[in-house]
């Protein structure tokens, strides 16, 4: 049985950790320009307030309703997430982080009546040792696993944890009332061309043919319902495998303090990763940089920064992971080292076709994700015809601009110290 | 009262800080002329190690005001705070109350659950009439002295 365990309203919630006194009232996160609103409490749901509804649309809602809105904190959700599967990993057989709130748990051996309680122990853990309430979805199949952790979330009386088990009556039910749309995998050209087949439920759905659907539309639709028939067909990348990575790396020519030749190498890594990234149409959720000084020169300094940045979706834009990786960059370069190396590593790589389906994504609109995929892919062609570097993401500027978005962000707890937040009201 | 700020929190895999320190060791068998050196195996003393039984539960705060002296704890003090200790009556908690996160003693008496300040200056708060929660449990308190 492999599970998922899901963080609720993940960074309301890591803002809530810090500020209790938010807890039951109506708190939203804003994309990574103060743009719109990117993770809900239910509170602010329940105000009709929806994924991606527009930052100036909620003046009012602010003024005199009592909403707090919060810029994103890349560096404490970062953190957060880190604690939640080390604790996931100390408590349970095996995992496998799928995305910053999204963890997969190798819930293999247990009996039926063990399964249920170890998973509620589970999920009482993270909520005491990191604050962050999860549901957990159990069944046979990732995708069973997805539709189950949907139902804990959703019902309350699941109390946070959902196990399927094979051919069970609740497994039945549940998918009998499952919306085709609402299963993972299934996206929204398909939930419309599948509903002229009199296709509604997952349930309809699991009933289909599997080598059929593979033969009218694709090996992708054919897994999910082997999965909805309680058959495994999704790997991800293996529970004792580390997630593939895409690492661009150079030594300099010569040791170099210089800092715009630093800076120019790393636009320049992550460039070529970006490419890598988008010739194998995946998509990536976080972006490490690091800094070599030379470790055979005992006579120097030695500084071998790194740090990870975790992007607010799951993207191939080189734009996206330029200006990432410069922000990283800004962070851990310090001057008075000679530099030997500089890379750039994308990390939490992930299938293009199941990525963008994650719920994070969904605050980016259809057509600005068609703008970038052609952007990209007028970029690629020209540098594979003229030369590599022939087209170059410039300069664009980095901090300022940065800095003047970030108007309501919280204090970044993990990351610097002298960030001080009163935790009085 | 003393209210609490939030200095830090640790990384999950808490980068380590290492004090070296000299320990004798035992020689144990007996081949040529030992170096010297091997006398003296060079350990580290990690205080992360020392410190931190949970790093992905604790988290580090920063106090403010003078309630609770007579527990030695001051204003500027860092305190380390383990959300995997289950809070129980005695230890010194972070508690959340009436919005605020705050430090105290959690003392039983008689039936009564409550929350003491040092001395008699602050009146303790009844755990039973105050809506109150445990945020975390206080492991130990750091200060630093000027220098």
């Amino acid at each position: 049985m492999i599970g998922i365990v899901d963080c609720n309203s993940f960074y309301v919630s890591c803002e809530r950790l810090f500020r209790p006194d938010l807890n039951d009232r109506p708190v939203g996160v804003l994309s990574n320009n103060d743009g719109c609103v990117i993770a809900l409490s239910n509170e602010l749901k329940a105000l009709g307030i929806t994924m991606g509804t527009p930052a100036h649309f909620l003046r009012d809602q602010v003024m005199h309703e009592g909403v707090t809105l919060f810029s994103s904190n890349y560096e404490l959700y970062g953190d957060i997430s880190q604690r939640v599967q080390a604790v996931l990993e100390e408590f349970s057989a095996g995992i496998d982080p799928y995305s910053i709130d999204e963890c997969w748990v190798d819930f293999s051996g247990f009996s039926a009546d063990q399964l249920e309680q170890h998973a509620h122990e589970l999920r009482r853990r993270v909520k005491q040792y990191t604050g962050i309430p999860v549901s957990i979805g159990v069944a046979p199949t990732r995708t069973l696993a997805k539709v189950a952790n949907r139902a804990a979330k959703k019902n309350a009386s699941y109390e946070g944890v959902c196990v399927l088990y094979p051919n069970s009556p609740r497994a039945v039910e549940l998918l009998q009332h499952f919306d085709l749309g609402d299963i993972w995998g299934i996206g929204r050209r398909l939930d419309e061309k599948l509903r002229q087949l009199g296709i509604n439920t997952a349930w309809d759905l699991r009933r289909q043919n599997a080598k059929e659907l593979r033969r009218r539309f694709s090996v992708t639709l054919e897994r999910t319902v082997l999965e909805l028939q309680e058959t495994p067909a999704i790997e991800m990348m293996g529970m004792d495998f580390a997630r593939e990575r895409i690492m661009t790396s150079r030594s300099f020519g010569q040791l170099t303090e210089d800092k715009s030749e630093v800076r120019g190498a790393i636009r320049q890594h992550a460039q070529r990763s970006a490419e890598k990234l988008r010739k194998q149409g995946s998509l990536c959720r976080a972006v490490l940089v690091f800094l070599r000084t030379n470790p055979h020169r005992h006579d120097l300094d030695q500084y071998n920064p790194s740090q990870i940045i975790e992007l607010d979706h799951a993207t191939d834009d080189s734009r996206d992971i330029v200006a990432a990786s410069m922000r990283v960059l800004e962070r851990i370069y310090t001057t008075g080292f000679q530099y030997k190396k500089a890379g750039v590593m994308l990390m939490d790589i992930g299938d293009r076709s199941v990525e963008q389906l994650s719920l994070l994504d969904s605050a980016r609109s259809d057509i600005e994700r068609a703008r970038s995929g052609r952007l990209m892919g007028v970029m690629d062609e020209l540098n594979e015809k003229m030369g590599r570097n022939t087209v170059r993401l410039g300069s664009a500027a980095t901090g300022a601009a940065w800095q003047l978005r970030c108007a309501n962000r919280s204090p970044r707890f993990t990351t610097r110290w002298d960030e001080i937040p009163m935790a009085k009201l | 009262m003393s209210h609490v700020i939030l200095a830090g929190t640790f990384q999950s895999a808490p980068t380590s800080m290492e004090i070296p320190c000299a320990e004798v060791m035992v020689r144990a068998g007996i081949a040529g002329f030992a170096s010297p050196a091997e006398d003296y195996a060079a350990t580290s003393l990690d205080m992360n190690e020392r410190y931190i039984k949970h790093p992905a539960a604790t988290f580090i705060f920063r106090v403010q005001g003078d309630s609770m002296e007579e527990y030695r704890i001051f204003e500027g003090d860092h305190l380390i705070v383990d959300r995997s200790v289950t809070p129980r009556p005695g230890h010194v908690v972070v508690a959340l109350v009436e919005g605020e996160l705050t430090v105290k003693k959690w003392l039983e008496r008689g039936n009564r659950q409550l929350l003491c300040s040092g001395g008699n200056r602050y009146p303790p708060i009844s755990m039973t009439d105050v809506e109150v929660q445990i945020w975390g449990v206080v492991r130990s308190g750091h200060v630093e002295f000027q220098i």
